[in-house]
């Protein structure tokens, strides 16, 4: 993975997305939305504890015998007559696909939403190779106009207004086009269908391996995955080596858990279960099927007590709509393929590197995303590791490391706590006002300029103690 | 990379031996509470047409065959449709709907099929394998006389079924799946299909047939009374 943002730092992309009044109020009313659609449907289906415990259990059991059950899964699709490519590293990846298209010959492709191609970049791999690779599903039709990056796992042009979408279209069909959602959705169906049929190559992602049949559960509620991987004469379906389920039973579970977490549907509009290329005497589906599995950076969270569980994730979003920090900044501040709580543990997992590495910091650790994750994946327990690996690696900037032994030192021996204050109590008043504190420069301001900061009290706890004592046994 | 290193890159961490068997599961599938539901022809039924109403599908019952093609005869006269595909004539059809097809001179899917004349197809008129009470989806598979394209291209799906297709759970059509596997005799594709195709991508504004049918009806012959 790399960063689209080139060398900012978190801080100053939540900076420049804050400063965005439109940005900020369409993330929040889209995640409400996702949010409050969710409570409702789960709260009808009822028993939903439950359900994420059971989401759990099946998740954690398959990542534990992961080995066996990709396995089983590829054995099945290649008896289906399914290709099968294993990629250690996105590169890997590339030039599986690569060696693909160069067999086909392929000049034009169409994709579905997948969060794994984003990953390894497979749009700008194929552009590089003088493809037509053109996004189906509209909202990464959108961004993909726009030449941005998605910023929300399942809507990916949450930050695009109607006004934006529809001069992105004009510009790309030469039409005259309203702003209406009607005329802009039949604009895109019309322009998206020609490049079905005009395609060599449909790419999909995979929500769901499922290892006892060999089969691929796609969903879409446009459809669009449906007519990738149906009308173009080869179907590659891209994965992250984790998303593997034992049996068609538990995809019942999932089912259940991913429409409802992800955008508060009760079922989501179309599942595709694909097993394998069309059959002899069919004349529809693709000829050929190639499915490349993709580790990248995944098996090194095997075994790891504090990560293995990162792996049971569905990708669903669920965390994204609850994070306290995400609502704020939206996707494109974490700078990272996957945003919010997810994005902020995953990425320098994924990554192994200094890069991402200060997006564990942008949390508030209020534990939101475990709440709502279907799975139950401890992502605030995780962020915190995160950093403590950090540090116990030294990789944490110098003034930081300063000001945490400083703490020590300070907090380490009560009398020297307690000079501390008095000093302190003396030396605020340049920055003190009307009984809080406001720091314009300094390390200080970064907290005086957004939040309130009292001033020390005139006598602290400890001295007012000897004389609350008093006035209690007085009274008693 | 090869596979049995891509495998053993997994095993090892997770202190397994490549080919060893999984450990024994506790769990499978749903919970019970959901699995060991009442159920009745009448409670799938209404159920079906709850959820199915619900996603802006559709229905309406027939208590004769007859009728049912009556209706679908009525259906397609009311949409005005010029150029209507359906699946063959040896399509595994729920309800024998032949003479209507004929009638409207439906272009038919067939193993031969050139995949490109059903490009502009307005209406598709198919069958299904069940139908899910519990979410209101028809389920089909896909055959040589069973296209995909019948039913994905056009803005407009005829789903013709028995009330007696109707299962109660999405985990039951998913068993008959496993199972079809195992008898050797899977389809390739196995679509799930719940309501129009939908987006809400242009700023929160839900709007149908974006890339599926705008409209799926179906017409179900009630064989359970």
């Amino acid at each position: 993975m790399s960063t689209t943002h080139g060398s900012t730092n978190v801080h100053d992309r939540a900076q420049h997305a804050l400063a965005d009044d439109f940005l900020r109020q369409a993330v929040h009313f889209t995640t409400d939305r996702l949010r409050y659609k969710k409570q409702a449907v789960t709260g009808e289906f009822g028993n939903w504890e439950a359900w994420r415990e059971r989401g759990r259990q099946i998740r954690q059991h398959t990542i534990a015998n992961l080995d066996y059950y990709l396995d089983l899964f590829t054995r099945n699709l290649e008896a289906h007559g399914a290709h099968v490519h294993f990629a250690a590293t996105a590169d890997d990846a590339i030039h599986a696909l690569r060696e693909i298209a160069t067999a086909q010959n392929a000049k034009r492709i169409v994709k579905s939403k997948s969060m794994v191609t984003e990953e390894i970049h497979v749009n700008h791999h194929l552009e590089e190779m003088g493809i037509h690779v053109v996004e189906t599903d509209l909202g990464e039709y959108i961004v993909q106009l726009s030449g941005e990056t998605p910023s929300h796992i399942i809507i990916p042009a949450i930050h695009k207004n109607r006004e934006q979408i529809r001069d992105l279209f004009e510009a790309a069909g030469g039409e005259r086009l309203t702003t209406e959602t009607r005329d802009l959705a039949a604009f895109a169906r019309r322009t998206l269908r020609r490049a079905y049929l005009a395609a060599d190559i449909g790419i999909t992602g995979c929500n769901f391996g499922i290892a006892e049949t060999g089969s691929i559960a796609l969903f879409t509620n446009e459809g669009n995955a449906d007519l990738v991987m149906n009308m173009p004469k080869t179907h590659i379906v891209f994965m992250g080596m984790e998303r593997i389920l034992p049996t068609m039973e538990d995809l019942e579970v999932f089912a259940h858990l991913l429409p409802k977490s992800a955008t508060g549907q009760n079922v989501i509009t179309y599942m595709s279960v694909i097993t394998g290329p069309r059959r002899q005497h069919e004349a529809d589906g693709a000829r050929d099927m190639h499915v490349i599995i993709l580790d990248n950076g995944r098996s090194r969270q095997l075994g790891d007590p504090d990560f293995q569980a990162v792996l049971h994730c569905i990708r669903c979003g669920a965390c994204l709509n609850v994070c306290p920090v995400y609502r704020q900044i939206g996707g494109h501040a974490y700078g990272s393929v996957y945003p919010g709580p997810i994005g902020a543990v995953l990425s320098p997992l994924l990554n192994n590197g200094e890069q991402y590495q200060d997006l564990p910091y942008a949390s508030s650790l209020c534990g939101a995303c475990y709440e709502a994750c279907p799975v139950k994946i401890p992502l605030h327990d995780m962020l915190v590791r995160e950093r403590q690996r950090f540090v116990a690696s030294g990789r944490v900037k110098p003034a930081e490391r300063a000001a945490f032994q400083a703490f020590r030192q300070l907090f380490g021996k009560a009398g020297r706590y307690q000079t501390t204050i008095r000093i302190a109590r003396r030396l605020q008043f340049p920055i003190a006002h009307d009984g809080y504190i406001r720091a314009k420069i300094g390390p200080l301001a970064g907290w005086t300029m957004s939040r309130d900061f009292p001033v020390l009290p005139k006598r602290t706890f400890r001295e007012l103690w000897p004389e609350l004592t008093r006035k209690g046994n007085g009274r008693g | 990379m090869d596979k049995a290193t891509f495998l053993e890159r997994i095993a090892k961490p997770l202190g397994r031996m490549p080919g060893e068997p999984p450990s024994p599961r506790t769990v499978v599938g749903v919970p019970s509470f959901w699995a060991d539901r009442p159920s009745t022809p009448a409670s799938r039924t209404a159920s079906f047409i709850e959820r199915f109403t619900g996603l802006a599908g559709e229905i309406v019952q027939y208590a004769s065959i007859e009728e049912l093609r009556i209706g679908l005869n009525h259906v397609l006269k009311d949409i005005g449709a010029t150029k209507i595909g359906a699946w063959g004539k040896e399509a595994p059809w729920s309800v024998d709907v032949e003479e209507v097809l004929e009638r409207w001179q439906a272009l038919r899917w067939h193993a031969q099929t050139e995949r490109r004349a059903f490009d502009d197809i307005e209406v598709g008129v198919t069958s299904c394998v069940c139908a899910i009470a519990d979410t209101g989806t028809i389920v089909i598979a896909s055959g040589p006389e069973a296209g995909r394209t019948v039913h994905q291209v056009p803005l407009i799906h005829i789903i013709i079924l028995r009330a007696s297709q109707l299962v109660q759970s999405l985990g039951e059509a998913l068993r008959e799946l496993a199972q079809a596997h195992e008898r050797g005799d899977v389809a390739a594709s196995n679509h799930f299909i719940s309501g129009a195709s939908r987006s809400s991508d242009i700023e929160n504004d839900q709007t149908i047939g974006v890339h599926g049918p705008a409209r799926v009806i179906a017409l179900m012959l009630q064989d359970m009374t």
